[in-house]
């Protein structure tokens, strides 16, 4: 017979601190382990060791010809924008500065480190610093700096972590000042850099504009609640793009534009008529009606596009059908019916306004056409191809899954086409055919007609992906919707969508990031991105013969820089929706 | 106490699989108020019946008439007799990118057309019924399967609906768990509430049943009060399914 065992296990009972490994023994568990991982260690080290040291001496070589990079960044920003209007590129990187410090203050990021951490950071920069001083073949001044540097990085992480003693485990040090600490050191070397003083003040007044936003979107967080504030912002982040490239750097002439005899009256109209129609259709009591309304309102929408009239009515009644579609589903109480129709004029209104601006002629003195280039336009190709490309993905991923056959074909025709074509070809396609799919009097320039192939031919892939994360959705997700009752479009909307949106963030991320270095493929119908900067504008200067290699080297530092930052902002995010996760 | 009047109406229900007949010919009322648990071996049909009465499984031929409307593929009776039929899942099927609230609110809000404010009011109150109100603003994830399946039915319940349809709602949930559940429906089925509930809880079914109905190979097998059918079954399959698992 056995005794019965019972452990008593107490709740005062207190784990004891893990045991904390040295260096030594660290490398021993975890480099030397057995013999043979001894020998692949160590082979693996010398290999690290020929490869950083090649780079180094490449790079720190007397014939290195650095200085063009410095003495070309208004090219590789801008390309042939007239240096007499640079202001309103530096207006435009302001708008997007304020825009990301409120948002840093408004989402929150970053929250604090523990000295440990912090001092790590620190030592293991300070080790690169001496490594590079040890190993790079390189003139004695920099081999001395970088040594110089590297000793005090190292110096000052150690001392982090001696100072906060007992205590170096506990998470104290604020993100946002060792961000603050950084910002101050850029600025410290802008000024010492030899760059033109106007160049430093300009730069100066930017990092101070972050800050000051930053520090603004502390009060507003205080004054409003959070969900207002960051719906406002994402609505001001979605209008900075127009606004920027439409407005600020395009400088718009109105005069020639008739704002009092078209624009002003059929905005208006729209927001009279078209309100009304949606504040009846979102009643609740529409019924057929409605039903019947919205489709005559669909049908306009795709046929004024065969018979002649102006833009702004095809634009508006495209919107329109939109929102009557939407009406009857998202109206019903009072409130809902106001904010409907609120939307709409503010809808109209911002539509109205951009294609003022779009029918307006530059105000830039003796430019045409492409004037916008270099880092620039990379970003206007990137960012307006994946906000466009966003909606038309969605679509095409709702019509493959959806049960219409009608949709499903179309969808799935368009998406196995496009996807079985290079994007230089759909460039190709939409630089020379576009037009033919427009009425006669539209005449798109180069850079718009590359927006909407990049958009078109990155819409196919998005479409996969969210197929992909609709499909994971559990079919009890579904039957839980219709149980309740849900219209197919508010389970898409408020159940399914969501859902697979964030199960594809990933996916969704890694085509960003293809989509921002894809669009150097412009320069095959002529456009001067980034890229071309680099490999052909630069190193043709006649000042600059010779330093293809420099240049195209800080080109892939510049796309690694932002594709590298994309990536860790979407890791953030992962574990930021992982919340609540099942 | 069950009313007079039939609150579902099922007239010779068949339903196929492909080749699989699932339902064979089920015919049975239900009155307003009355509380049937249908219980019967895995695979007889049970929970395919009570899916086709909020269409969620299309039955082809019979007739089943909820509320005074029938079931056609007609989207609007369809989505109007959602509304009114609440349904409870084994797997709670909660949202899980919403909190507990946004779960319970959604539907009021956009199929009721309540306003966000009466809405939360609603969801708080069925929130203290179900016992959990603490629990607001946490997400599914974070709340142990008794306390999701209590959402669950909250949630069913804000819609205020005039019949509640149980699936096997305690299947999922560890033994210790099953109680607080048992009582929220128990609780439910006292107030008056008309409920099919599929299940295999025969102290729940001895309890609060007005009828129960055992199936069998897609049709009903024998129906009659728990007392009838826990004290006194007739027919032999009856006889043996009790036999296994009492």
């Amino acid at each position: 017979m056995t005794e019965p065992f019972v452990n008593e296990i107490s709740e005062s009972e207190v784990a004891p601190d893990k045991p904390s490994a040295g260096a030594i023994r660290w490398a021993r568990e975890n480099l030397f382990s057995t013999f043979f991982n001894s020998v692949l260690s160590l082979l693996m080290l010398a290999l690290i060791v020929v490869f950083v040291r090649g780079l180094l001496s490449y790079v720190f070589a007397e014939e290195r010809l650095w200085n063009v990079i410095p003495r070309n960044m208004k090219l590789y920003w801008t390309e042939a924008y007239p240096v007499a209007e640079m202001t309103r590129t530096w207006v435009s990187l302001g708008i997007v500065l304020v825009l990301a410090g409120l948002s840093l203050a408004i989402w929150k990021v970053g929250g604090k480190t523990a000295p440990r951490q912090f001092g790590r950071t620190l030592t293991s920069i300070g080790i690169t610093g001496l490594v590079v001083a040890l190993l790079a073949d390189a003139p004695s001044g920099i081999r001395v700096g970088a040594a110089a540097v590297g000793a005090v990085l190292f110096l000052a992480g150690q001392a982090v972590r001696m100072m906060a003693g007992e205590r170096f485990t506990e998470e104290t040090i604020h993100i946002r000042s060792v961000l603050l600490g950084i910002l101050l050191i850029i600025g410290v070397i802008v000024w010492i850099l030899p760059i033109e003083t106007g160049t430093k003040t300009s730069l100066t007044i930017q990092g101070v504009l972050l800050i000051v936003s930053y520090l603004l979107g502390g009060v507003v967080l205080r004054v409003v609640s959070e969900g207002l504030a960051r719906g406002v912002l994402v609505g001001l982040w979605l209008l900075s793009l127009p606004v920027v490239y439409l407005v600020v750097q395009r400088a718009p002439v109105t005069a020639g534009v008739p704002v009092m005899s078209v624009f002003l009256p059929s905005a208006v109209a729209f927001i009279v008529l078209g309100g009304g129609l949606l504040w009846w259709m979102s009643s609740g009591k529409a019924g057929e009606g409605g039903r019947l309304a919205a489709g005559v309102v669909v049908i306009a929408a795709l046929g004024c596009w065969l018979v002649s009239m102006p833009m702004l009515v095809r634009f508006l009644l495209l919107a329109l059908a939109t929102f009557a579609l939407a009406a009857p589903t998202f109206g019903g109480t009072g409130k809902a019916q106001k904010n409907i129709v609120i939307a709409w004029s503010v809808a109209v209104l911002i539509t109205a306004y951009f294609m003022v601006m779009m029918q307006a002629e530059t105000g830039l003195v003796g430019l045409q056409g492409e004037f916008i280039g270099g880092l620039n336009l990379t970003f206007l190709l990137a960012v307006s191809g994946l906000v466009i490309s966003f909606p038309i993905g969605i679509m095409l991923a709702l019509g493959r899954t959806s049960s219409m056959p009608i949709f499903r074909l179309l969808s799935t025709g368009y998406i196995e086409t496009v996807r079985g074509v290079p994007l230089i070809t759909v460039l190709f396609f939409g630089n020379l055919v576009i037009n033919r799919f427009l009425p006669r009097e539209v005449e798109l320039d180069n850079i718009v007609k590359a927006i909407v192939a990049i958009a078109l031919f990155s819409a196919a892939y998005l479409a996969e992906n969210v197929r992909g994360g609709l499909q994971s959705i559990p079919k009890g997700q579904y039957e839980a919707a219709k149980a309740m009752g849900l219209s197919t479009v508010q389970m898409t909307v408020f159940i399914t969508l969501p859902q697979a949106l964030r199960s594809v963030i990933p996916a969704i991320v890694g085509q960003v990031i293809s989509l921002f270095k894809d669009t150097s493929l412009v320069a095959i119908i002529g456009l001067a991105d980034f890229l071309r900067v680099a490999r052909d504008i630069v190193p043709n200067q006649p000042a600059s013969l010779g330093s293809l290699q420099e240049s195209l080297l800080f080109a892939m530092v510049i796309y690694w820089i932002f594709t590298f930052n994309v990536s860790r902002a979407s890791l953030r995010l992962e574990r930021k929706l992982g919340v609540g996760e099942r | 106490m069950p009313g007079d009047k039939d609150i579902i109406i099922s007239d010779g229900v068949k339903k196929w699989f492909g080749d699989f007949q699932a339902l064979k010919g089920v015919t049975t009322n239900v009155k307003e108020g009355e509380v049937v648990v249908i219980i019967g071996p895995s695979g007889s049909g049970k929970s395919t019946f009570i899916r086709c009465i909020n269409r969620l499984e299309v039955h082809q031929e019979g007739r089943i008439v909820v509320d005074g409307v029938e079931l056609t593929n007609d989207l609007r009776n369809i989505e109007k007799i959602r509304s009114e039929v609440g349904m409870v899942f084994q797997q709670f099927n909660l949202f899980p990118h919403l909190t507990v609230m946004q779960n319970i609110t959604l539907a009021p809000i956009w199929v009721r057309k309540h306003t966000r404010a009466d809405a939360e009011e609603t969801a708080m109150a069925l929130l203290e019924r179900v016992g959990i109100p603490e629990q607001a603003d946490k997400f599914p994830g974070q709340l142990s399967g008794g306390q999701q399946q209590r959402v669950a039915i909250a949630r069913s319940l804000a819609m205020e609906p005039r019949i509640m349809l149980f699936d096997e709602p305690t299947s999922a949930l560890d033994p210790e768990m099953i109680k607080e559940v048992l009582d929220v429906m128990k609780e439910l089925a006292r107030s008056g509430m008309t409920m099919l509930v599929v299940t295999h809880e025969m102290g729940f079914a001895k309890e609060v049943a007005d009828r129960v109905l055992f199936f069998d190979y897609g049709n009903i097998v024998e129906a009659g009060t728990p007392e009838h059918f826990f004290t006194n079954p007739q027919h032999d399959r009856t006889k043996l399914f009790l036999s296994q698992i009492l």
